[in-house]
């Protein structure tokens, strides 16, 4: 792995971290544990669309590791994961659609993320809590991956002309 | 042709986003038609651990401790604590120690606030893998 991806890695990591902290800070519906807009998944995206897939995941690993260390538990960590791992797997199968943005794309791992934890729920748990959890988090996947992918959308644009510029 | 081009991957985009949108919607809609129907207060079911459950009438007076999967004489906010009160024929989580604390903003479980509440008839905390169900046959 070259230096400069190692030190692009790092700044991420340090980013996702940060922001999964904010989002922490920022409960979206008290009474409904889970539910939040999910900022960290913003340097997952970016990794989507600018970074490799193997880094991609390793990125992910990175933040759903020392994110539970740091603020959660390990049965926290497996729920991270399993939406981790689903939704990035389908955001870098669907980054592959010629021209597609990122606004499909974050609402597709919003989604996916939220099934990914509901499959552990209902292994851990059972099917009947995790039914009466699944309306609730579904709805705030998509909506949260609909207003990060336009956020994301606005930030690339950004990126992409400030590149532009300096590379000229 | 690249305003052409432009174009059809602005179709692409929306066309995706709407069958995430309508995949989520159906999802949501199978999530309701099955979700488990409100029951009378019999009991109050508590399930921790690896599958365990305890039983406790609604009419009891009783304070549920769970630590690290296991009943628990007292609290001592040690481990994966969770102290679950019921009384006068509810149920409510008095303290945990899970990571945000979300189970205890989930108010009281009686008959009358089943409809109202977003959890419907369960207690749920998660990351302790601790969750309380009103039910009518005692589980």
């Amino acid at each position: 792995m070259k230096i400069r991806t190692l030190a692009r890695m790092a700044l991420l990591t340090a980013a996702a971290l940060i922001l999964g902290y904010i989002d922490a800070l920022i409960p979206l519906v008290p009474s409904v544990p889970g539910i939040k807009l999910g900022l960290s998944n913003l340097v997952l995206l970016y990794a989507v669309f600018y970074m490799r897939p193997l880094e991609t995941v390793i990125l992910m690993l990175l933040k759903v590791g020392l994110s539970s260390l740091l603020f959660g538990n390990a049965i926290g960590a497996l729920y991270a994961l399993a939406g981790g791992m689903l939704s990035v797997t389908a955001m870098l199968l669907l980054k592959r659609i010629p021209g597609v943005s990122p606004i499909p794309v974050s609402t597709v791992g919003g989604i996916t993320h939220i099934l990914g934890q509901l499959a552990v729920g209902t292994a851990l748990i059972s099917w009947q809590p995790v039914l009466v959890y699944a309306p609730w988090l579904l709805i705030a996947g998509t909506v949260t991956g609909i207003l990060l992918g336009v956020a994301a959308k606005a930030a690339f644009y950004g990126i992409e002309r400030y590149e532009r510029r300096h590379d000229a | 042709m690249e305003r052409n081009t432009a174009a059809a991957h602005r179709k692409r985009n929306l066309l995706l986003t709407g069958a995430a949108i309508l995949f989520a919607a159906l999802a949501v809609v199978l999530c309701l038609l099955f979700r488990p129907k409100p029951q009378i207060a019999g009991s109050f079911v508590i399930r921790y651990g690896d599958g365990r459950t305890l039983i406790v009438p609604a009419q009891e007076t009783r304070t549920v401790v769970i630590r690290d999967g296991q009943l628990a004489d007292v609290p001592t906010g040690e481990g994966d604590e969770n102290v679950i009160r019921i009384e006068h024929g509810e149920a409510w989580m008095e303290q945990a120690n899970c990571p945000h604390g979300a189970c205890m903003k989930q108010g009281r479980l009686n008959p009358d606030t089943v409809e109202q509440r977003p959890l419907g008839a369960w207690i749920i905390c998660a990351p302790h893998r601790v969750y309380i169900e009103l039910s009518e046959d005692g589980g």
